[in-house]
């Protein structure tokens, strides 16, 4: 028990957060959501080709990422700097599956 | 140097093993024999005894469009070189026979079972030619390495048992343990044969999670394949793109940067770091130290967070890139993870003061699980498990790869063999890994970090070895046009699950677990 008190291994306080009541902040180098700057996108499907796992597509209405499909590898901000950049953004679960597509109106 | 010595292992092959080498060639520090199927058992029989030299690998390609026939690759590493003699065997003509290497190599036994299973390939007088891969449902006649099965197919079902060996007696009685499992873990069935509490005999039986990663490869552009490497064995992710990487450029012949090669050291031992202090922390929970557990997972907790800091991603994903890393470590980054780690090490001795001072602790881990230095080299059981039974071999010291020519570390050895060795032996390499990317980040120079790397002759193959946090992990390529013709991947825990097997022996059952977690074995990467 001595040794317990010594190490401070009793003393280590709250080490979770209150998530969800309070949002929880990823580490600014933190990779999720791609997000796709419609007005800067000139429709030159790159990062379609780019995508290893063919998660996006251009459709007549924009940019379509698929949050089911998406890896989060950062292949297509990599091709296309001046449109798409990934973001912080880490809540994604949805309850259908269209709500796993995420559009990105071209501007 | 290492040329010399591979040519004299050609000089000093018996006359009559000489007579049957078709061709004997020197490619950077791999020797290459062709020989005939016949004379491959007892010319790899040879090497494998005449210089300790485990079997790294062993595999076949499908060759019939080209030269009408399978070939049959075994790969051995000769004791103290770094150094490897690749033996290459053609089938005859239209064959599908070979005559099994096992009863004179031990090692050789799953990979021969895969080879049957996967190429259809008979391994004539191996002692036990049951399926390893393919499921008990999967139809005969389908082999999916072949390369006239389409990667879309999928076979019907049909009906069929696994014959589990029988272990009868008075007395005996079996449990059938999974695939499916309480915890969150992946799926594996342990089939024991237990007399009373004692185990005296385990059967494990996998394949349940197995992907075809191999045959995707097969079709998947090289710069696409580092992802697909990243995600063979999920906590291994770096381990596996740097083995993938670095086989693609050494097929390319291409130079990654300095700086790429020591930013990559950083975050294997980053890898290794997290995954080894999870080890640690399972098994302080298994033997029911929960005060141990919790600071351990709180430790690794922290490591993760510190991967996340660095590189956005708390497993490591998207580090590696074909020719180097895709991002620099900034002074900021350095300054951070200096700081970071100076509080980890400090908490990780507490815990493992904790740990080494807990008698409950100690009971359940002292001699539990025993797994003698004989059966380890006789199994070739690689990593910290190997280690721990007194077993000599680290890859990165014994086949030096990224920065760690340039740093020093010790490789720590246990000799027991038992759980409590295993511990010491992470909970030393932990330690180890502390120093090795303090160097690192202190050695890294300034420069590039990537470099492009393009046409990879295709005909051309290469290998890379690297030490994961399981141990010894190969990715073998031969090139195909743009993409892989063959990609043969040996996660760690395809040595070490038969290991498992001999070191329940005679323990009792509630240690199963326990001694499951020490080893702590991947399925996913086993069963690709
Ligand atoms: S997002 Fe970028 S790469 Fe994709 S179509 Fe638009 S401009 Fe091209
Ligand atoms: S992050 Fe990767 S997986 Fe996701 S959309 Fe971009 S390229 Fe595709």
């Amino acid at each position: 028990m001595f040794k317990f008190l010594k190490l401070g291994v009793l003393k280590r306080g709250v080490q979770t957060k209150p998530y969800p009541q309070e949002p929880a902040v990823p580490f600014d180098a933190f990779i999720g959501l791609p997000v796709v700057d419609g007005a800067a996108c000139d429709r030159c499907s790159h990062c379609v080709s780019a995508c290893p796992v063919q998660a996006i597509s251009l459709t007549d209405e924009g940019v379509e990422i698929s949050t089911a499909r998406c890896i989060f590898c950062g292949e297509c901000a990599e091709v296309c700097p001046q449109a798409i950049k990934m973001s912080r953004e880490f809540e994604l679960a949805a309850t259908s599956r269209e709500g796993l597509r995420v559009v990105y109106r071209h501007g | 140097m290492t040329v010399e010595k591979l040519r004299l292992i050609v000089e000093e092959l018996p006359p009559e093993l000489y007579s049957k080498v078709r061709s004997a060639k020197v490619r950077g520090n791999d020797l290459r024999l062709v020989t005939g199927i016949d004379d491959l058992a007892s010319l790899a029989k040879h090497i494998h005894g005449a210089y300790q030299a485990p079997l790294v690998t062993m595999h076949a390609t499908d060759d019939r469009a080209a030269e009408d026939c399978f070939k049959l690759y075994v790969i051995l590493s000769p004791k103290g070189m770094d150094a490897f003699v690749t033996i290459i065997a053609a089938l005859e003509p239209r064959s599908q026979r070979f005559v099994s290497l096992t009863p004179q190599i031990n090692e050789a036994d799953w990979y021969e079972r895969e080879v049957q299973d996967m190429f259809g390939l008979e391994a004539i007088g191996h002692p036990d030619p049951r399926p390893l891969v393919l499921y008990d449902d999967w139809p005969q006649g389908e082999h999916p390495l072949r390369k006239d099965f389409p990667l879309d197919r999928r076979p019907p079902r049909v009906k069929g048992e696994y014959p589990f060996t029988k272990v009868e007696g008075e007395g005996v009685y079996e449990i059938p343990v999974g695939p499916v499992h309480a915890g969150v873990i992946e799926p594996g069935h342990f089939r024991f044969s237990v007399a009373g509490e004692p185990i005296i005999n385990l059967e494990v039986r996998l394949g349940y999670v197995h992907k075809g990663i191999e045959k995707i490869s097969e079709s998947t552009p090289y710069w696409r394949g580092t992802h697909l490497a990243e995600r063979i064995s999920g906590d291994n992710s770096v381990a596996h793109s740097t083995a993938y990487c670095q086989t693609v450029e050494a097929l390319a012949s291409a130079e990654v940067p300095e700086r790429a090669e020591y930013i990559r050291t950083v975050m294997l031992e980053l890898e290794r770091i997290y995954n080894l202090i999870g080890d640690i922390s399972g098994i302080a929970l298994d033997t029911a130290f929960s005060v141990g557990a919790a600071n351990g997972y709180l430790l690794r907790e922290k490591a993760l967070n510190l991967n996340e800091c660095l590189t956005g991603s708390r497993l490591l994903r998207s580090v590696n890139v074909i020719g180097g890393v895709r991002k620099d470590l900034s002074a900021n980054d350095r300054e951070k993870t200096l700081s970071a780690l100076v509080r980890l090490k400090l908490e990780f001795e507490d815990l493992v003061d904790l740990m080494v001072t807990s008698t409950s602790l100690l009971d359940r881990v002292e001699t539990t699980g025993r797994l003698s230095t004989e059966m380890a080299i006789r199994l070739n059981v690689v990593g910290p498990v190997a280690r721990a039974s007194g077993v000599d071999r680290d890859v990165r010291r014994d086949h030096p790869y990224a920065a760690y020519d340039r740093l020093n570390f010790l490789v720590p050895r246990g000799t027991a063999g038992d759980v409590n060795a295993r511990t010491r032996v992470k909970i030393d390499e932990v330690r180890e890994s502390f120093s090795l990317i303090d160097q690192a980040l202190d050695g890294m120079p300034s420069g590039p970090i990537r470099t492009v790397v393009e046409n990879i002759p295709a005909g051309e193959m290469a290998m890379s070895l690297v030490e994961s946090p399981r141990g010894e992990l190969v990715h073998w390529i031969l090139a195909g046009k743009e993409r892989p013709y063959r990609h043969k991947i040996r996660d760690a825990s395809f040595c070490n699950w038969l290991a498992m097997e001999e070191a329940v022996l005679g323990n009792i059952v509630p240690d199963f677990p326990l001694i499951n977690k020490s080893f702590n074995l991947s399925y996913s990467g086993n069963d690709l």
